[in-house]
Parts: C-alpha cells; structure tokens; sequence
C-alpha cells in the first residue's frame, strides 16, 4: 500500500486531497510565480541580474512539477477513497 | 515605457515596483504551510525559491534601490504620479552592470583594482589587461554613481563621502599612484592596445579624486602636494576640470607656478622637469573662476611670480589677470577693495621688478574697472587714493603719482597691452560722455553754466586719465597703439567688439569700460590693431587729446537735441548742426590719423562760425582742462 494513501477513512483522504490541491493552487497563484513579467530586460539588465533570472527561472520549473505533483497526489488519494467506499459498498451489499 | 535597451542598466520607477513585488513575494511564499506529509516537496521548493528571492534577488533590488543615482530620481520624481501613472516619469539608468555592489562594497573594490591594476603596471605582476579592464569597469560604476546627483541636488557628495569614510585618504593615494601608473602606461605602454583603456581609466580614477578632494581637505591637500611630482594628474585635470572645485584648480595651478618659477617650497628643492606648459593649462582654467583668479593673484610668492614671469605663457597669464583684476569686481562689488589691493600690490611690485608681458596685458585689460575710481583725484603732487562713490569703506592709496605712472609705464612698453589701454581710455570717454548727457538731462532746473560745469567736469576726468598715461611714457612717439586704441573705440566699433567677446560673467548694465576686462589682447589685435599706422608720424597724446575733447563736447548737443537749450545754444541753426553732424560722423569714421587731422580741423571752423558754438566749445575746453 502507497505510504500517502495509508489509511482507511475514505473521507480523510479526500479531506488531504482537498488539502493538497488547495496547496497547488496557492502556489500557483503566489506572486513570485508572476515576478518575471515585472523583472524584464526593459526593468534592468546586468549580468548579476542575468544570474537572478536564470535562478528564477529554474525554481520556476521546479515549482511547476511540485505543483503537478501535489495534483496526482491529490488524485490518487481521491481514487483510493473512491475505491475504498466501492469495496466497502459492495461488501454491505454481500452481507 | 518601450525603452530601447542597449546597454547594463535599469528603469528606476520600475525598479521601484519590482521590489515591492520581490518584497510581496517574499511575504506570500513564508505564509505558505501544510501539514500534510505529502506537501513536504512542494514546501521545499517554496522554501528555497523564497531564499533564493531573500538571499539573491532582494540585495540586488535593494542595492539599486539604495543607489544615489535612486535617491536623486526619487527626490526628483513626484513618486504619487509614478504610483498612479506607472512610467510616465520613467527613464533608463546605464550602468557599468555592477549594481549589486552596494556603495561601499564599491569603494573597497575600486581600491583593490587600483592596488592591482598598479602592481600590474609598475611590477608586471599578473594580468595587465585584466588589470586594466576590472579598474576602468569598476571606475565607470564608480564614476556613474557620482554623475547620478546633478550639482546643487544635496546628493553630489553623498558618495564621494562613503568612499572616502570607506577608503580614507590612504585609498585616495592608491587611486593617485594608479593614475600615474596609467600615465606611465599611456607613455612607455602598447599604444594601439592601451590608449582608449586608459583614457577612461584616467578619465573616471580623476573625477573620483576631484569628487574625494571636494568632501575631504586631506585629499585635497594631497593633490596639491602631488601634482608637481605626477606625471598624470594636471593633465588629468586639465582634461576634466569640471570635476574639481574651482578653489583646488586655483591651489593645483599655484602649485605649478610655483615649481615653474622655484618659488615657495620649491625655491631650494631640485626641480627636472618643465612643467610650465601644465601650470598654463590649469591657469587658463583658473581664469574662468574670476574670484579665484584674484585670489591667486593675492597668494604670497605666486602672485608675485605669476605676474613676473617669463616661462609662463603669456596669454595664460594676461587671462588670469585680467580675470581676477577686472571680471572678479565687475562680478561682484564686494571684491572691489581686494581688486584694489591687488593693483596696490602691482604698483609696488613694477618700482622694483619687471612685469611679465601677459601680467601687462591683464592690467591694461582691467584698468577699466579702477578708472573711473582714481580718475576724479589724479594729481601729480598727490597720492593715488581711489574714490568709491556710494561706499564709506575705507580704500588705501594705490600709490603715489610716479609709482602709478611707473605701473602704466611698464604697460604701455607692450605694443598690445597698449592698445588694450586705448580702448579703455576711449570706453572710459563714451561711458563719461553718456553719464553727463544723462545727468544734464535729468536737471532741468540747472542752468547753462552749471551743465556746461558738469560736461566739462567729466571731461576733466578723461583727460587727467589720459594725462597719467601721458606722464608714464617719455617717448611719447611710441604711444602709436594707444592713440590707435583710443581712435578706434568709437562707439559703434566698441560695442561691435565688445558684443563679440563680452564674457557672460559681465552684469548687465555695467559700463563699456568695465566690461573691457572680457577681451583679449590677442582678440583686440587682431579686430583694429592691424589697422595701426606704423610709420605715420605723431603729434602725441596732448593733441590726440584736443581733438577727442573738441569732438565729445560737440557730439553731446548734436546726438542729444533736448540738450541744447540747457548748454546755452538753442539759437544755433539747424544748417550748422547738419554740418557738424557730418563731420563728427566723417571724424569717427577717419581711417588714419591725418584724416581725423583734417576733419577736427573743419569742426573747428563750423564750431567758429557761431558764437554761442564758440563760446560754448571754449568753456568746455577750459573746464576740462
């Protein structure tokens, strides 16, 4: 069993879910995300800025897979909560 | 805004916004939590892109913040227009892309290339174009932040003061000795890979120490002690002045003069090299400041041996001179008794010394200013006191009559000085001529004696001027150039010259003698002395007076109608005023002294021809003396 998804509470999970892709969007939407558009070439240049941009940049990039990270996490524990209240459904039926 | 950028630099209203977004970001990235373990990447990317902002990018916004260049725009920006109007105030910074040193960052580094760029130069010790190129870079940043305060902004200093808190006046010697190596360099070095580099090493490394000198006496003191021993430093100053205060050009210049005539602490050192050519640089840009011209004129030793010399260049001297006797007190009226002083101390210094032929220009050129002071008491029998209408200050005499003269005499030994000196004699008779028609003019309740008194009075006062000079010259014949300089300012020509080179340091209203002190020697020969009979003969000053005093006294009625019933000739007929109107206009014009001869000689025979004319050019005549 997935260490992230260990737990049986279907409505925890999706609680974390929720949680999680809060997290995504907030760190979508943080204004360092926007920070380049304001810190262009026509706002300064100079090779230490050059440095800054490329800094930037790749914390960008890094942010951006942390953020699709935290939404196929999120979708994962939605899945397994969905599964779980499936085979819990099922077995009632059963009984 | 649509800069078009070319180079390093930065939009100061946009860096103003960027950092209160860097800011705002810093914020929103710390309030960032989540408890769950999954979120711990994500966390962590959050966390080092906010060191990264804390650690990398706020310093740098924060150092161009910070910047003077910054401080000045702010103070020059209406910061709520820039808020709501975003650009409209903007404009891009150039810099040499070192903004993320902050200001005494820069200081500490613009020693250490100096120390560097030094070692490499005199020890060859590693890199001399590395060296070369990191000490003009970083001295262009350097020399950017002191540009971004415009004179008079309060900010000029503000970085000159950290560097020299930072580097003290030791860092002000490395700078000294880096700039002397790049001399050195420019001299013995690779021309054609060196001279641009150290045209801009020298350029930015000398207004650093011209910006330091202004803020710290120490380094200002130690240029001067410097500047005879560099082989750098005047040329750089010469090259840049604007970066230096007027006092320290003053203090770099006299210490050249001094170590050209061995004079002051140079008079027992050994002295190898000509530096004459340097001081003449640095004393035609101390002529440009009149006040510290007459205070150079006024320092012991120097001012003696600046107005004594012959190694200096002529034209170098007459500048300074007549800048610091005749535009310093035509400037400013509170410098008049230190003008007086001055003159004072050329009178004393010609009974014992010759003057230099460029301190005899100076004089000639600014006697105007002092003339209309002690033309009023000239006798022979008394000392020269000057008399200062409107003052109650107490003024020395300058002299006695005959060490007076002995001043002029030496003048009027120099052909172009004495031709300066009859242009002022010749500005000095229109400015009187002026001052008595405006003075009859504005009495109407006088009488005719009592204007005729008051025109002949300021006559008087021309011809005991002309009369000094009279007595300073015992070959009389020789006074060709005076007598031509006299002739030739007439009053059209006078204005015609002086609108030429009338210098914007002359107040307006002041009178044409005064404003003579903005011309040159050079610059008057070449406009009228040309024109100079040399071999025509004379009959001296005494009858070239004559006839300009008979000339004046008639021009006064003819070019100021309302003036003739207040000098008793109302009744004389217009036909005659027509001739005299001719003549007088045919006398001014006259070419050469045998045509002004023969037409002073027909206004004689009109002015004859009338008895009030008569009467009035006879009373005149004896009034002026």
């Amino acid at each position: 069993v997935d260490p992230i998804c260990d737990t049986t509470q279907p409505a925890h999970l999706r609680t974390r879910a929720r949680t999680l892709r809060a997290l995504a969007t907030q760190l979508e939407c943080t204004p360092a995300v926007a920070l380049a558009e304001v810190a262009g070439p026509d706002t300064w240049q100079s090779p230490r800025v050059e440095v800054c941009r490329w800094i930037l940049g790749a914390n960008l990039a890094q942010l951006t897979r942390a953020v699709d990270q935290l939404r196929w996490t999120a979708h994962r524990l939605e899945t397994r909560a969905t599964d779980l209240e499936l085979s819990r459904a099922r077995s009632w039926g059963a009984s | 805004v649509g800069c078009v950028v070319t180079d390093h630099g930065y939009d100061p209203a946009r860096i103003v916004a960027l950092r209160s977004r860097v800011v705002e970001s810093i914020e929103a990235l710390r309030t960032i939590t989540c408890s769950d373990p999954a979120a711990a990447p994500a966390l962590r990317v959050a966390k080092l892109m906010c060191h990264n902002l804390e650690q990398s990018w706020l310093p740098l916004v924060d150092a161009i913040h910070d910047s003077t260049a910054m401080s000045h725009w702010r103070s020059s920006a209406d910061l709520a227009r820039l808020v709501t109007h975003f650009g409209a105030v903007s404009r891009w910074i150039p810099t040499a892309g070192l903004d993320h040193l902050p200001d005494r960052h820069l200081a500490e580094v613009l020693v250490q290339a100096a120390v560097r760029f030094d070692r490499a130069v005199v020890e060859g010790a590693g890199d001399l174009t590395a060296a070369t190129a990191g000490l003009r870079r970083i001295a262009r940043e350097a020399a950017r932040r002191l540009d971004a305060g415009a004179p008079g902004s309060g900010h000029e200093h503000t970085f000159a003061m950290v560097i020299r808190d930072q580097i003290g006046a030791h860092g002000a010697e490395q700078l000294l000795a880096a700039l002397d190596s790049s001399g050195e360099l420019r001299r013995f070095g690779d021309a054609a890979r060196t001279d641009r580099s150290t045209d801009l090493v020298q350029h930015a490394v000398g207004r650093m120490l011209g910006r330091l000198a202004a803020v710290d006496d120490e380094v200002a003191a130690s240029l001067v002690e410097h500047v005879a021993m560099s082989s750098t430093l005047a040329d750089v100053v010469a090259r840049d002045p604007l970066s230096f205060d007027p006092g320290l050009l003053a203090a770099l210049a006299a210490e050249l003069v001094a170590h050209v005539e061995g004079v002051g602490r140079w008079a027992s050192a050994p002295r190898v090299i000509d530096l004459a050519s340097r001081a003449d640089a640095l004393l035609e840009l101390v002529a440009v400041h009149p006040r510290e011209a007459l205070a150079l004129l006024g320092r012991p030793d120097v001012g003696e041996a600046l107005v004594t010399s012959t190694r200096l260049d002529a034209d170098a001297v007459e500048a300074v001179v007549a800048a610091g006797l005749g535009s310093a007190p035509t400037s400013s009226s509170q410098l008049m008794a230190a003008g007086f002083d001055a003159l004072a101390t050329l009178v004393e210094l010609s009974s014992r010394a010759s003057l230099g032929p460029g301190a005899r220009r100076g004089v000639a050129l600014a006697f105007g200013t002092y003339l209309p002071a002690i033309a009023v008491q000239l006798d022979p029998a008394l000392p020269v006191v000057p008399v200062l209408p409107g003052t109650s200050a107490t003024t020395v005499p300058l002299g006695s009559y005959a060490e007076v003269s002995r001043l002029i005499g030496q003048v009027l030994d120099d052909e172009p000085a004495q031709l300066a000196l009859g242009v002022v004699i010749g500005a000095f008779r229109l400015d009187q001529l002026h001052a008595a028609t405006v003075a009859i003019d504005q009495r109407p309740h006088h009488a005719v004696a009592e204007s005729r008194a008051m025109l002949g009075a300021t006559l008087a006062d021309v011809g005991r001027a002309v009369q000094l000079l009279h007595d300073a010259r015992h070959r009389h014949d020789r006074l060709l150039a005076l007598e031509h300089g006299m002739a030739q300012a007439r009053s059209n020509q006078l204005v015609s010259l002086l609108g030429l080179g009338v210098s914007w340091m002359t107040p307006a209203g002041v009178p044409l003698v005064r404003q003579i002190n903005s011309l040159t020697t050079r610059g008057l020969t070449a406009a009228i002395g040309t024109s100079r009979p040399r071999s025509t003969p004379v009959t001296g000053v005494d009858a070239e007076l004559a006839m300009h005093a008979t000339v004046s006294a008639a021009g006064v009625p003819l070019r100021s109608p309302q003036l003739r019933g207040r000098l008793g000739l109302d009744e004389v007929p217009d036909a005659l005023w027509h001739q005299l109107d001719e003549l007088v206009t045919a006398y001014d014009a006259a070419a050469d002294h045998d045509s002004r001869v023969a037409c002073h000689s027909r206004i004689r025979q009109v002015l004859s021809s009338h008895p009030d004319l008569d009467a009035y050019a006879e009373d005149t005549r004896l009034r002026a003396g």
